[in-house]
This record gives structure tokens, C-alpha cells and sequence, in this order.
């Protein structure tokens, strides 16, 4: 039941090596010497180097999956992603900081991601050299991540605390005990599907422990929030409701021409309507989330889908076919 | 001259950088400097505005001291709104002392460090209703909001069946 509204856990952990700048002044010998040390250790130890990364459809896909960052995806300096081999574990190497390690668990799950996240923190540490300060702790590009440096997070499905209007009122609930909620894009994208990614604020003066505990706690209490919410909305406007959910699903099914944002709009109203139980669920139904997204349909359809307009004709089959 | 980073346009800012001891210099074109925060183009608006009083704008343009492994100045940072190397926070102590304290408090790290023994193992206690209420306590008083303090400590002592 949770997990109908956490889809995913993450936990981000940024690491920079001493004596070195940090990457927006870094030149190619030292990424290079940097991508070196992160891979010399990593490699050893079960991880892969993502070649792909470097052909630029591939790299938005994997931002488009929420993998790597936007600026990681088009970052034209030289850059490495290192990935493990079951996928869950990724270190994107010169992103903002030097490493950048993210951890990835489907539903309600940072303990698994926690642990995966600081078990390669500690491979890289046993032979990197980590810029370090005993009361700032690991210092990084920008000083709001001083600390541990550890990004605990949460991806929630949130469409009803939204349509109740009582996300203003969770936003500064949050701020108060040093959290924050971002699009699920993360860093100023807009909450498209009504799907946000919930977080701590800051990490100086947490352990690592705490900062997972309180995001679980956190992400724990939304949840359940949500649920109630679901019942309120669905109770108080069955009608008009189920209307709008119902008309969402003849747009996906039935569109000619899909927008990413029409195709969101709707997604959000459909996959709502699953989990009420007003429309059958269909299996992939979620995978939509990126299938359907330019450079998931780029990568499917070849260079025909270069042209916006003909990728939303693409985007509408792609649906089709899943529902 | 040629930027040294893009290799394609006209260098128009020009500094010297100290990686392991040795010396390069270091010449950026508008772009590649605005990137990297040097130009006067880019201010993160948000943090840029915990740099804004007026005593760490006096300690800024007071000194031309330049950070000695990535060679940038206070004033550098200031428009970036982001360090330019680890170094830095050792270079520039002084000067951002206050803007680290307005970002976290008086916080000191605590957690894993490079050469601990500490290792996570698992997510044990759950944090009580009462440690909830008394991290919105702290930050009520933080924020200065005495009258919403006043209400969670009210609630703090009712969960504690002290009322």
C-alpha cells in the first residue's frame, strides 16, 4: 500500500578528492586523472564504466530514468558514469563534485540504498583521498552539502494531498524540520504528474543514520497522509472524479498527438485512477513514465523521431501499445 | 589568446591555478568562464543572497588574497555562490564563516569521517512523535517564531503528560 505512493528511494552521497579543483575549473588532465582513480578502484569492485554515456539520446535517457543528473547528461566536458552491475549503484564522476554516488531501491527502501550507497563510498575511500574537514566534514562544491554530504530521498506520487490544495501547507511543514520537495526532477523542475521527490536540506550536523531514519519517518507519515487524502478526494467528488480520470485515459488511449506534458497530465489522473480502482491496471502501465519521454522514443525510433512534432505521434503509439 | 578550456573562442579571463604543486595558467573565454562562475554572469540567486550582508561584503572587497590551490578570490566565490575547491574552505575560513553559519547553524559534523571505524549497519530506532516536535521546536526558536514555539513545547509537555 506504501508503495502505491513511494515509487523510489535514493540516496545521493557527493565525495571530492583533495588537491584538486572542483569541476567547473577542472581541466582535462586532471578529470582524466580523476575519472582514472574513481575507475582504477571501482572496476575492482564489481562496477562497469557506461560507455554510452557519451552519445547524448542515450545520456537524457538515463535523466529522463531520474539516473544521473540534468547537467550530468549534457555536461559536454569530459565526464564518466560508472554503474554496478545489477544497476542500483551509479557514480557519476566531474558532475558538480568530483563523485557523485547514487543509490537507487524501488518503493519505501533507504535502508538498501543507504547501504549500497556508503558500502561504495567506502570502496572509493579505501584508496581515494577524500577532501575532508573534521568540523565541516566532506567538503563539497557548494556549501549547502557540507556534512556527510548525504542526499536521502524519496519519490511519492502525490495526487491528492495536490488536488486538495495541502501541498503548500506539507512544503513549509517540511522546511520546518530541514527537509525539502522538488519536482521529480529534482533542483527547480515542476512537479509534472504530481510526482515530487522529498529529501533532507541539509547534511552538517546529521549522521548518516539520522538522515536516512527521518526521511524513512518522513516519507512514512506523507504516505499515509496521501491515503487518507485519496479516500477524502474520491468520496467528496466521485463524480467529477472519476470523470476527469476517465477522460485522462481516452486522451492516452486514444490521442492521435501527445505532448510529454499532455502525456503527464494524464498519466498522473490514469495511474490514480488504477489505484482507486476505477480503471483496470494494465502490466507496464508505469514504464510509461519513460517510455514515453523524447529521448526514450528518440532511442526506440531512430533519427524519424529527431522532428518534435512527428515524436509526438510516436509518443501517442508508444501508449497505445502499453495500454 | 585562445580559451584554454573550449578551445574555441577568444580568452578574455585570465588566472593562475596551483594543482599538486605545480603551476598552470589559465586563460577562459566568456562562456567557459561564466560556467565556472569567474564572469559576472552567473549568481545563484538563492545562496548569492546568504552572501549579501554587508560584513562579508566588507571582508571581500577588502582582500585581493586569492585561494592558493585554485587561485580564485572571495569575490569570485562570492558571484558564484559556490567554492571553487576543497582548499578553499581552508583559504577563505574567515570570510565564510558566516554564510556557512547561516546555511547550517552552528552544526559540526558528525557521521562517517575518512578514517573511522564507523560503518552504517542499519536504520534502527524510529524517531518518536516527541523528537519530531522537538526538531520543529529548535527551528521555531531558530526562525525566531516564539509564538509557534510556545505551542510545540505546549504539545511537547502534553505528549510527555506533563499538562
Amino acid at each position: 500500500m506504501i508503495n502505491d505512493v513511494i515509487l523510489r528511494s535514493r540516496v545521493r552521497i557527493a565525495r571530492n578528492i583533495k588537491d584538486y579543483p572542483f569541476p567547473p575549473v577542472l581541466n582535462d588532465a586532471c578529470r582524466k586523472e580523476i575519472i582514472e582513480k574513481a575507475s582504477a578502484c571501482a572496476l575492482t569492485h564489481g562496477f562497469n564504466i557506461v560507455e554510452d554515456i557519451s552519445n547524448s539520446a542515450y545520456a537524457l535517457s538515463l535523466y529522463e530514468k531520474n539516473l544521473i543528473s540534468r547537467e550530468f547528461a549534457t555536461d559536454k566536458e569530459l565526464h564518466a558514469l560508472l554503474a554496478n552491475k545489477t544497476n542500483e549503484t551509479y557514480i557519476m564522476v566531474c558532475e558538480e563534485d568530483h563523485l557523485r554516488i547514487q543509490s537507487f531501491a524501488n518503493g519505501l527502501d533507504l535502508e538498501t540504498a543507504g547501504k549500497n550507497a556508503l558500502e561504495c563510498e567506502h570502496i572509493l575511500s579505501s584508496k581515494i583521498n577524500f577532501a575532508f574537514d573534521s568540523e565541516l566534514g566532506y567538503l563539497t562544491r557548494c556549501p549547502t552539502n557540507l556534512g556527510t554530504a548525504m542526499r536521502a530521498s524519496v519519490m511519492m506520487f502525490l495526487p491528492a494531498l495536490t488536488l486538495l490544495n495541502r501541498m503548500g501547507e506539507l512544503k513549509s511543514q517540511l522546511e520546518k524540520i530541514g527537509m525539502t520537495i522538488r519536482g521529480m526532477y529534482g533542483e527547480g523542475s515542476a512537479a509534472d504528474a504530481y510526482i515530487y521527490q522529498i529529501s533532507n536540506r541539509l547534511s552538517l550536523g546529521h549522521s548518516e543514520e539520522d538522515l536516512l531514519l527521518k526521511t524513512e519517518t518522513v516519507a512514512k507519515q506523507i504516505a499515509a497522509d496521501e491515503t487518507a487524502a485519496r479516500s477524502t478526494l474520491f468520496e467528496s467528488n466521485k463524480d467529477k472524479l472519476t470523470d476527469k480520470i476517465m477522460r485522462s485515459y481516452g486522451v492516452l488511449k486514444y490521442a492521435h498527438i501527445i505532448s510529454s506534458k499532455e502525456f503527464l497530465d494524464a498519466f498522473a489522473y490514469v495511474r490514480l485512477g488504477i489505484l482507486l480502482g476505477i480503471i483496470d491496471g494494465c502490466e507496464n502501465f508505469d514504464s510509461l513514465l519513460h517510455e514515453a519521454m523524447p529521448a526514450h522514443i528518440l532511442i526506440a525510433n531512430g533519427e524519424k523521431a529527431n522532428n518534435a512534432a512527428t515524436r509526438d505521434i510516436l509518443r501517442a503509439k508508444t501508449i497505445k501499445n502499453v495500454l | 589568446m585562445i580559451c584554454s578550456n573550449c578551445k574555441n573562442s577568444n580568452a578574455s579571463f585570465f588566472y593562475t591555478q596551483n594543482i599538486n604543486g605545480k603551476e598552470t595558467s589559465v586563460a577562459l573565454c566568456q562562456n567557459c568562464a561564466a560556467k565556472a562562475g569567474i564572469g559576472n554572469t552567473m549568481v545563484s540567486p538563492l545562496f548569492g543572497s546568504l552572501f549579501a550582508n554587508a560584513k562579508a561584503n566588507k571582508k571581500a572587497t577588502s582582500s585581493a588574497k586569492r585561494c592558493t590551490l585554485c587561485a580564485l578570490t572571495f569575490n569570485d566565490i562570492l558571484k558564484m555562490g559556490k567554492v571553487g575547491c576543497p582548499e578553499c574552505y581552508n583559504s577563505f575560513k574567515e570570510e565564510l564563516k558566516d554564510t556557512i553559519r547561516s546555511i547550517h547553524g552552528m552544526a559540526k559534523h558528525i557521521g562517517l569521517t575518512p578514517n573511522g571505524t564507523e560503518k552504517l549497519t542499519t536504520v534502527k530506532k524510529e524517531l518518536s512523535e516527541e523528537d519530531v516536535l522537538r526538531e520543529q521546536l529548535n527551528e521555531a526558536i531558530k526562525a525566531e517564531n516564539y509564538e509557534e514555539a510556545a505551542n510545540l513545547r505546549d504539545k511537547i509537555k502534553a505528549l510527555k503528560g506533563e499538562v
